[in-house]
């Protein structure tokens, strides 16, 4: 079957992103051109037809995904199919769930400024010191201007507490019992500088005993793929290439643990990770790995996981994270952890 | 790159300005009728509102014994300054009396002593407040075509209000509440980079209409939601936090100090008509929002920096680079008013016309 081509615009309330996606006849879905723009609020057609005219392939089928109700009017001038992003994420997640995994969207785009909050819950993140009011009036300015871009790192730490907060919330009622699968998307996160900045995020989030396989989507394509998905039934069967990446086995033991790592070799390793302390385990995604969470009273829990661009995670800190806004010791231990995640991330790569 | 364009202040647009009855309304103008600003467009009586008063509370008594200290009944009429209920103290100690605040018909007396005041009709003149032409007519408003100018700023809160407009502080001044005094009253007062909470809520003690400020915070603002009216209309021009207005808007403003405005602040507009007949009139379209592709030469304001240099002049677009923030993003170089020249995202400017 020759490659097929299709055209995807993302029409976000902060940024319009169009995807030129590229199936092959080895079901490979790979992202061939890609560009975006901030939505152009009042005249979504402005940002649709620039993006269109950069990405070409008049011919290609055409397919808008939004949670805004007109981009259904603004699709049909383009003679293109319409997904709402509901229907969107309802396919995506049926294609990602595996076994009796529960499947959690940690999405970072704009809709999430809609989230109260309270400066204090999201100053407690920050390596540097801050108020609520300076806190209180960025975010009151994002709310009203969402496609403004962090400017310094100090920005998008605030970004990047603001998503802490929120993603927190989401996962409040997660099941310690059975691996989770987290997707993260879209924002701040597909567009994160390093992956070390979205691990220490994600382990952040994670609560005490919580285990979860993480794929990063870094191209944040996938509202665009379950469109596809929602629309097409080639893409049940098809392989992402290049824009989803496997991050790894995240664990968050919430203090001292001792584990068991079987990786089906004659020997098993075990570690015991002292409290506070964050480690990375390289392992490629093709590796699976037995992993047994040693209890009090000799009790096991044990989870099957995968290793990922950042291999197996393992989290030691005690949750939730002894954190306070306005802290000298928070702002330390948040740069403390930072540095770690960082400095392991170095020490990979150069491995 | 595409840029929101904004313009913030539009001058000598032909517009479409609605007169909304405060109460009923006797008109004295016809469709097609030219009119002056200080022209009666009607006669009309404002009778809205009620206010409760806590006359067993103030006087200290049961609900049940209250009667006995009114010096009116339900359904009787009373006037401002007039006593509404009396108690005698033992050899003139302890003595109390309750004034009426307001014109009113008593309506209500409640177990708990709460009294209700129906305020009287009051006889307004409504003014045309803009020269221009009669359009329509219906039972909510008149339409008047007139020349005016607009002013938009980046958020706003409140209801359409008309007043005076009153410069009370520079540009880069915290309005605190020593700036606010009796004459706010029926103003819509302009100024500042900062508009302080208690300056805020002595403007609306006083009866201040309306007040464009540069910044405030997002606290602050966001206590005035909630669907409620409050008693004052805002526009905030820059942004949250402390933001100097302006010089685009503060100073036309500070030119037209005294001039009539409407401050419409469902809308994030505040209408200046024109007194006289303009030279060149434009119709005004107002899109919602208008967005084009950012060009070198074209001037722009800064969205994110508090303070300081936020106009400036785009010297050239370098494309994708890594910022600040580690970050890949459009650039674009910008030479503010300074001579400083810096790298910044574009999608982090707005063009200004």
């Amino acid at each position: 079957m020759p490659q097929q081509k299709f055209i995807t615009i993302d029409i976000g309330s902060a940024w319009t992103k169009a995807f030129l996606a590229g199936l092959d006849s080895e079901n490979n879905i790979s992202i061939e051109g890609s560009a975006r723009l901030p939505t152009s609020s009042g005249n979504f057609s402005f940002a649709t037809s620039l993006l269109l005219k950069k990405i070409g392939q008049e011919e290609a089928p055409k397919i808008f995904v939004s949670s805004i109700s007109q981009v259904e009017d603004v699709a049909k001038k383009y003679k293109a199919a319409f997904v709402a992003e509901e229907e969107a994420a309802t396919a995506l997640v049926k294609f990602i769930k595996k076994g009796d995994a529960s499947v959690s969207v940690l999405d970072a785009g704009a809709s999430n400024l809609h989230e109260s909050i309270h400066a204090g819950d999201v100053g407690k993140y920050l390596t540097f010191g801050s108020s609520e009011i300076f806190l209180e009036n960025f975010f009151g300015k994002k709310r009203f201007k969402p496609h403004l871009l962090p400017i310094d790192t100090k920005e998008l730490e605030i970004e990047e507490a603001f998503l802490r907060h929120v993603f927190i919330s989401k996962l409040s009622n997660q099941n310690t019992s059975k691996k989770m699968l987290i997707i993260a998307t879209g924002g701040m996160i597909s567009g994160a500088p390093r992956l070390s900045r979205i691990a220490l995020l994600i382990l952040d989030v994670l609560g005490p005993g919580v285990v979860a396989q993480v794929v990063y989507d870094r191209e944040f394509f996938l509202p665009s793929f379950g469109a596809l998905l929602a629309k097409y039934k080639q893409f049940e069967m098809a392989t992402p290439v290049g824009w989803l990446d496997d991050l790894g086995a995240f664990v968050s033991l919430g203090g001292t643990k001792r584990l068991e790592l079987d990786w089906g070799y004659s020997q098993m390793q075990q570690i015991e990770l002292e409290d506070g302390e964050i480690s990375l385990i390289p392992a490629p995604k093709e590796q699976k790995i037995e992993m047994s969470i040693l209890g009090d009273k000799k009790e096991k829990k044990k989870y099957s996981v995968n290793g990922g661009s950042l291999g197996v995670v393992l989290d030691a800190r005690q949750k939730p994270l002894p954190l306070d806004f306005g802290h000298s010791e928070s702002r330390r231990l948040m740069s403390s952890w930072l540095k770690e995640l960082e400095q392991a991330e170095i020490n990979k790569e150069a491995f | 790159m595409i840029c929101p364009v904004t313009k913030r202040v539009k001058e000598k647009k032909k517009i479409i300005l609605n007169r909304y009855y405060p109460g009923k309304c006797k008109l004295v103008v016809k469709i097609g009728q030219s009119v002056g600003d200080t022209d009666i467009i009607g006669h009309c009586e404002v009778s809205a509102g009620r206010r409760l008063i806590k006359i067993a509370h103030v006087l200290g008594v049961s609900g049940a014994a209250v009667q006995k200290y009114l010096t009116r009944r339900v359904g009787e009429k009373i006037y401002e300054g007039e006593i509404l209920a009396r108690r005698k103290g033992v050899l003139g100690l302890g003595k109390k009396e309750i004034k009426a605040p307001v014109d009113g018909l008593i309506t209500e007396i409640d177990a708990r002593g709460d009294l209700i005041l129906q305020f009287l009709p009051k006889p307004v003149r409504l003014l045309a407040g803009a020269s221009g032409k009669i359009k329509a007519v219906d039972d909510k408003k008149i339409a008047i075509e007139t020349i005016a100018t607009q002013i938009h700023g980046f958020v706003s809160i409140g209801k359409e209000r008309e007043g005076i407009i009153s410069i009370v502080g520079n540009p880069k001044e915290f309005i605190l509440p020593t700036r606010i005094t009796q004459e706010a009253k029926g103003k819509i007062l302009v100024g500042g980079a900062l508009l302080e909470k208690g300056a805020l809520e002595k403007a609306v003690t006083l009866g201040a209409v309306g007040i464009i400020t540069g910044g405030m915070n997002y606290r602050d603002f966001e206590s005035l939601g909630g669907g409620e009216d409050f008693g004052i209309s805002i526009i905030v021009t820059e942004g949250f936090g402390t933001a100097p207005m302006g010089d685009d808007i503060f100073n036309y403003l500070s030119q037209r100090q005294g001039r009539f405005g409407f401050i419409l602040g469902s809308e994030n507009k505040l209408i200046l008509p024109d007194l006289e007949e303009p030279a060149e009139v434009r119709e005004l379209s107002t899109p919602t929002q208008v967005w084009r592709e950012l060009s070198v030469g074209d001037k722009v304001r800064y969205l994110r920096k508090e303070s300081g240099d936020l106009l400036g002049v785009v010297k050239e677009l370098p494309g994708e680079q890594i910022i600040n923030s580690g970050i890949l993003a459009q650039v674009a170089k910008v030479a503010f008013n300074s001579k400083q020249e810096l790298l910044l995202p574009a999608a982090n400017l707005e063009i200004i016309e």
